[in-house]
C-alpha cells in the first residue's frame, strides 16, 4: 500500500494529470508504506508484462504520461502548482522513486528500510514482448532480476541472451547493463539476435509461456482455479488447441488501438478475455473469448461481426443434452415456482464439465494465502507451501464449490486470504489517514515483527496445526510492535480472511467424466447441493478463539461476512457467509451455503414452499428422482402371423415397450422402411423385405429429455409352396410350357416374375383363376452355350410377387433334348 | 486515436498453426518449415545500436524492446501492417492493471488511494 496521488481539493476529476504524492521524509515513507511502484515492479511484476505504470508515470492521456527513466528528468503534472514545478528528485519521497527493500537488493540482512530506485540505474519494466513471444524463454530468470531491481536487464536475461552484471545496487548501469552471450552474434560491430532467437519468436504464443503465471503448482495464478497445463487431453480435452485456440478472440472483432477503458476492443497483444465475478479491471472488453457455444453450437459463427471463425471442428453436444433431459425445462430463473429454464439455462458448461479428473499429485490448487508472513522466497505472503494447497480430485469427486453469476451456476475455487488487521477505531494502525476499524496491517510491519521473533508465516511455522496460542502469540507481538511504532496503547490485532470464489473454466474434462449423466450425480445428498467444501489446505488445521478473529466486511455495514461482496444469490444480492469470523476454525461449508441464503424462502418446481436453505436443499436433494424420466426398454418384438417363428416376409410384427414415466412418448422406426411409428405397443407391422435391420425404440420423457434402445431383427423370404407340377418339353423345339401349382390363393399374388435362365426374363400377370395354379409357356433360346452333353439345360427362377414384395421364389431346371 | 478495425485479428497466426500442424503431420518434423522472424539489431533505451562488447565479454546496455521491436513495429512508413509498441501497450490490460483507469476523488468513499482504479495502479 502507498499513497500513490496526492488528493485532488474538492472532489474534482483527474482531467489534466496527477500530482505524485509525496511523504514528509524518509521516516514518513517507511512508516506507511509497504508497496510502492518499484515495488510493484520487484514482486507484483513477476506475473505482469511491464508497461503501463511500471514504465509510465500513469496520465489520464496516455500521450502525455512522463516516462518512469526520466522521473529525475521531466516535470511530472502537478495540479497544486502553476505553474509547474520542476522535476522531482531524490529529494522527494513519492510512491515512484522510493520502495522497501522487501528483497534485499543491497545485500545487507535489512528487509525493511528505504531504496531509491533511480530509474535510470535500475531500467523500467517496458511490457516484455518476448515473456509471451519467445518460446523457450526463461521467466525465473526473469523473476530472480525483478527482486534484484535489475528491471532493463530482465528482459535481456529472461530472453536468455545475457546474464546479469556484477556491479551492486546503486552504481550506474546496476539494471541497466548485463554480459551478452552467443543468443546474439556480432553484425558490423553491431549486435543482433542469434537464429535460433528468431526461429522462437512466435506469432502466436506459446501455452507454455502462458502456463508461467496462469497454470501450474507455484504460477501465482495457479492459486486461484487450480488450473494445470499438463498437455494431457485426457485431463483437458482442449490442450491440442492451445490457450489461443480460444483466447485468440474471434475473427472480425476490433482491435484496440486507443487505449480507452470504455473501449470494447482488446488489443492486438492483449488475449481475449472471459468475465471474472470480482473483476473489474477494465470490464468494457470482457466476453469478447470464443465461448463454448460459439465452436460447439454456432460452428464458430457470430451474428454480430457476421463472420465464422475456426470452430476447430467442435462436436455440437443437443442431441446428448436432449437425450440426458438438460434441455427439458425443470428449472426455474427465481425460486419462485415458475418452471421457466433448462438446467443448461442456468447452469455453465463448465459445472459439469470441468471435474479436473486426475489424482496425479500435480493436480493441486490454492486454498488459503498466508498473509501473516513472508514465504521461502521472500514474498510477503505464503499462497504455494505444502499446507495451504489442496487437491482438486480424490478419485471420484471434484473439488470445486458452486456460485451464481448473472442468473447461471459456475464453477469456483474459493480462496481465502488470512491477514492481520486493526480493529481500534481510534488508531490508524496502517498509517494511510483514515481512522476505521477495518485497517490492514501494513505487509512490511508484520514482516519486520516476524523477522524480530523468528517467524515466517503462521501456517507453514506451525506445520499447518495452527492453535488459540499461536494465533494469540502474534497477536500479542504485532499489538506490542504497533504501539511502539506509533506510541499508542490501543492497538487490536485480529486475523481476518477474504474469502474469494474465482471462476473456474479451464481443464475441460472428456465428456464421459462429466457430470449430469444421471440426476442423482447432483441431486442426492452430499453431492452438488450439499458436499463439504474445505476452506483450508489440505494440511492445514487452523484453530483459534473468537475473540482472536473478526469479518472481512459487514454488507449493507450490518451484516458480517467473510467473503468477498462479488458472492451473490442468483438474483444479485450479496450472500453473507461467515468462515472465520463468529468461528473457533477456519471451517468447512456446505456448497450451497454459496448459493442459497439460509433464511430465504423458496418455491419449488413442485409448488410447494421451503422455508429455509436446509429445507430447499433437502428438496433439491430428491427432486431428481421425483421428476418423470424417459426410460426406453424395448420388452418384446413378436411375429404376430407365426408367433415364435423367425419373421418371413408378409409377416406381421408387433412391438412393445416396457414403461416409461407417465406423460412419455413412444416412437419406432424400423429400418426396413421410411417412417416412425407411435406408441407404447404396436401391432400388425409388415415386414415388406428380407434382410436384417434395427428396430429403434425411441422414448421422449415428459419434460422433453429423450432415450434410446435398439434391437435387430433378421427377415427371411417365405419357404416356397409353389412347386413344378410338369414341364412338356419336345426334342427340338424351343417351346416349353410349365406347369406351377400350389400358388397362393389369388387375393395373396398378383405375378410372376420368371428369369428363364437363357438370359432373358418376363412379368407374367395372374391368370385370372382362382385355383392356385398357372401355365407358363415360353420360347427357349437354342444356343449350344445351353447344351449339355445332348440336352439344353436352363437354370429357370420364378418369383410370386405381390404388391412388387417378393413373396416367394423357386428354381428348377428345364431340359430341351436337342 | 480512435479504435481501428482490422478484419482478420490473429487469422493469420491460428492459420500458420493449422499449417505447422499440417507439416508435422506430412513430415513428421516439429518446428521446420517456419520462416523466422526478419533479423533485429538489438537496440539501447534511446534507440542506438548497442555495439558489439569489445574486448568481448565486457558488460554492455541491456536491449529495449521498445526501442529494438519499436524500430519496425511502429515505423508506419516501412511496415504499415504492423502495430506500434505504443498502440499495443496503450490498448493491453495485461500492460495497464488499471492505469488508464484511474477515476476521480470519490468523497463518498475517502480513501485517499484504495479507490482510485480498479486495477493494481490505484488499488494499492
Ligand atoms: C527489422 C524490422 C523488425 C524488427 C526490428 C522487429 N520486427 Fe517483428 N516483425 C517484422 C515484420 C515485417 C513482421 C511481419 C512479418 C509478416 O507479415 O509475415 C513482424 C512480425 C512479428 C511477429 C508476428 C506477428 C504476426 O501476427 O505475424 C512477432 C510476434 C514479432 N514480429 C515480434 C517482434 C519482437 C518481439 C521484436 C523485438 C524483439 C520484433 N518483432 C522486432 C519486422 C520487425
Amino acid at each position: 500500500m502507498a499513497h500513490i496521488f496526492a488528493d485532488v481539493p474538492g472532489g474534482v476529476k483527474f482531467e489534466l494529470g496527477m500530482e505524485p504524492f509525496a511523504y514528509a521524509s524518509e521516516a514518513d515513507f517507511i512508516d506507511r508504506v509497504d508497496l510502492s511502484v518499484p515495488g510493484m515492479m520487484q514482486d507484483c511484476a513477476e506475473c505482469h508484462i511491464g508497461g503501463g505504470g511500471m514504465e509510465y508515470v500513469p496520465a489520464p492521456n496516455l500521450a502525455d504520461r512522463v516516462p518512469l527513466r526520466d522521473f529525475y528528468a521531466t516535470a511530472v503534472f502537478d495540479h497544486l502548482t502553476t505553474p509547474q514545478t520542476g522535476a522531482y528528485s531524490a529529494a522527494d519521497y513519492t510512491a515512484f522513486n522510493y520502495f522497501i527493500d522487501t528483497y534485499d537488493v543491497d545485500n545487507d540482512g535489512d528487509l525493511n528500510e528505504v531504496q531509491e530506485a533511480d530509474f535510470a540505474k535500475l531500467g523500467v519494466l517496458e511490457m516484455d514482448c518476448m515473456l509471451c513471444h519467445l518460446k523457450g524463454y526463461e521467466y525465473v530468470d526473469r523473476r530472480d532480476m525483478l527482486r534484484a531491481a535489475k528491471f532493463d536487464a530482465s528482459r535481456a536475461v529472461g530472453a536468455g541472451v545475457a546474464e546479469q552484471n556484477n556491479v551492486s545496487f546503486g552504481t550506474a548501469g546496476y539494471g541497466t547493463s548485463v554480459y551478452y552471450n552467443d543468443q546474439v552474434v556480432d553484425n558490423g560491430g553491431f549486435l543482433e539476435f542469434g537464429s535460433s532467437i528468431l526461429a522462437n519468436l512466435k506469432a502466436t504464443p506459446p501455452s507454455d509461456n502462458c502456463a508461467f503465471c496462469h497454470f501450474n503448482h507455484g504460477g501465482v495464478d495457479w492459486k486461484k482455479r487450480g488450473d494445470n497445463w499438463k498437455n494431457d487431453p485426457n485431463y483437458d480435452v482442449h490442450t491440442v488447441l492451445g490457450c489461443m485456440g480460444c483466447h485468440e478472440g474471434k475473427i472480425g472483432s476490433e482491435i484496440g488501438t486507443s487505449g480507452d477503458p470504455n473501449s470494447s476492443a482488446i488489443g492486438q497483444c492483449d488475449p481475449a478475455k472471459g468475465n471474472a465475478p470480482y473483476s473489474s479491471l477494465w470490464n468494457a472488453n470482457d466476453n469478447t473469448m470464443k465461448t463454448c457455444a460459439d465452436c460447439h453450437l454456432k460452428a464458430g459463427w457470430d451474428a454480430g461481426l457476421g463472420e465464422y471463425s475456426n470452430d476447430f471442428g467442435a462436436p455440437d453436444p443437443t442431441a446428448r443434452h436432449q437425450a440426458l433431459g438438460l434441455t427439458a425445462q425443470l428449472c426455474q430463473t427465481a425460486a419462485d415456482g415458475n418452471v421457466n429454464a433448462s438446467h443448461l439455462d442456468i447452469l455453465e458448461c463448465t459445472v459439469c464439465h470441468v471435474r479436473k479428473a486426475t489424482t496425479e499429485a500435480w493436480n493441486t490448487g490454492g486454498a488459503v494465502v498466508d498473509a501473516t508472513g513472508p514465504d521461502a522466497e521472500g514474498r510477503l505472503a505464503d499462497h504455494e507451501n505444502e499446507y495451504v494447497s489442496r487437491m482438486m480430485f480424490d478419485g471420484t469427486v471434484t473439488n470445486l464449490s458452486y456460485a451464481w453469476q448473472n442468473g447461471k451456476i459456475y464453477a469456483t475455487n474459493v480462496l481465502n486470504t488470512i491477514f492481520w488487521r486493526d480493529k481500534e477505531p481510534t488508531f490508524d494502525a496502517n498509517g494511510d489517514g483514515q481512522l476505521d476499524a477495518m485497517d490492514a496491517l501494513l505487509m512490511t510491519d508484520v514482516l519486520a515483527d516476524d523477522l524480530a521473533k523468528g517467524w515466517t508465516n503462521i501456517v507453514k511455522d506451525n506445520s499447518g496445526t495452527v492453535t488459540n496460542i499461536e494465533v494469540g502469540a502474534r497477536i500479542a507481538s504485532l499489538n506490542a510492535y504497533l504501539n511502539t511504532k506509533w506510541g499508542v496503547t490501543n492497538a487490536n490485532v485480529k486475523l481476518a480472511t477474504l474469502a474469494v470464489p474465482f471462476k473456474v473454466n479451464h481443464n475441460v474434462s472428456p465428456a464421459s467424466y462429466a457430470l449430469g449423466h444421471d440426476c442423482a450425480d447432483c441431486h442426492a445428498p452430499g453431492e452438488f447441493f450439499d458436499r463439504t467444501y474445505a476452506m483450508q489446505g489440505d494440511g492445514m488445521n487452523l484453530t483459534f478463539d473468537s475473540t482472536q478473529v473478526t469479518p472481512f466486511t459487514k454488507l449493507g455495514g450490518t451484516t458480517p461476512t467473510d467473503f468477498h461482496p462479488s458472492l451473490k444469490d442468483r438474483a444479485g444480492t450479496s450472500i453473507p457467509l461467515q468462515v472465520l469470523s463468529g468461528n473457533t476454525t477456519l471451517r468447512d461449508i456446505e456448497t450451497g451455503e454459496m448459493l442459497y441464503p439460509p433464511s430465504a424462502s423458496y418455491t419449488g418446481a413442485d409448488g410447494n414452499p421451503y422455508a429455509t436453505r436446509a429445507a430447499w436443499v433437502a428438496y433439491l436433494n430428491t427432486v431428481g428422482g421425483a421428476v418423470g424420466q424417459a426410460v426406453a426398454t424395448i420388452a418384446s418384438i413378436d411375429n404376430a402371423t407365426n408367433p415364435g417363428s423367425p419373421f418371413e416376409v408378409g409377416d406381421a410384427m408387433d412391438l412393445t415397450a416396457g414403461a416409461s414415466a407417465a406423460g412419455s412418448t413412444y416412437y419406432w422406426t424400423v429400418q426396413d422402411a421410411p417412417g416412425t411409428l407411435t406408441g407404447q405397443t404396436v401391432t400388425g407391422y409388415v415386414l415388406n423385405n428380407p434382410g436384417t435391420f434395427q428396430v429403434l425404440l425411441t422414448v421422449v420423457g415428459p419434460k422433453g429429455d429423450l432415450k434410446q434402445q435398439w434391437a435387430k431383427i433378421t427377415v427371411v423370404n417365405k419357404a416356397a409352396a409353389t412347386t413344378v407340377d410338369s414341364i412338356v418339353a419336345n426334342s427340338g423345339s424351343a417351346t416349353v410350357t410349365i406347369n406351377l401349382i400350389n400358388l397362393p390363393a389369388a387375393a395373396d399374388y398378383d405375378e410372376l416374375y420368371v428369369r428363364y435362365g437363357d438370359g432373358t426374363w418376363e412379368t407374367i400377370a395372374y391368370d385370372g383363376t382362382d385355383d392356385n395354379a398357372q401355365t407358363v409357356v415360353r420360347d427357349y433360346r437354342l444356343r449350344d452355350t445351353y447344351l449339355n452333353g445332348t440336352n439344353y439345360v436352363y437354370t429357370t427362377t420364378v418369383q410370386v410377387k405381390n404388391g412388387g414384395v417378393v413373396i416367394e421364389t423357386i428354381k428348377f431346371k428345364v431340359t430341351i433334348p436337342q | 486515436m480512435e479504435d481501428i478495425l482490422i478484419m482478420k485479428r490473429y487469422h493469420k497466426s491460428i492459420f500458420s498453426v493449422t499449417l505447422l500442424l499440417t507439416a508435422c503431420l506430412i513430415f513428421g518434423l516439429i518446428g521446420t518449415g517456419f520462416a523466422a522472424h526478419v533479423p533485429i539489431p538489438l537496440l539501447d533505451a534511446d534507440g542506438n545500436p548497442i555495439a558489439t562488447p569489445d574486448p568481448a565479454g565486457t558488460v554492455a546496455p541491456a536491449f529495449s524492446v521498445k526501442t529494438t521491436c519499436g524500430a519496425c513495429h511502429g515505423d508506419k512508413v516501412t511496415y504499415p501492417q504492423l502495430l506500434s509498441y505504443d498502440e499495443i501497450e496503450n490498448h493491453s490490460y495485461h500492460a495497464q492493471l488499471g492505469a488508464n483507469q484511474l477515476a476521480e476523488w470519490n468523497s463518498a468513499n475517502p480513501k485517499p488511494w484504495g479507490q482510485q482504479s480498479p486495477g493494481h495502479f490505484g488499488k494499492w
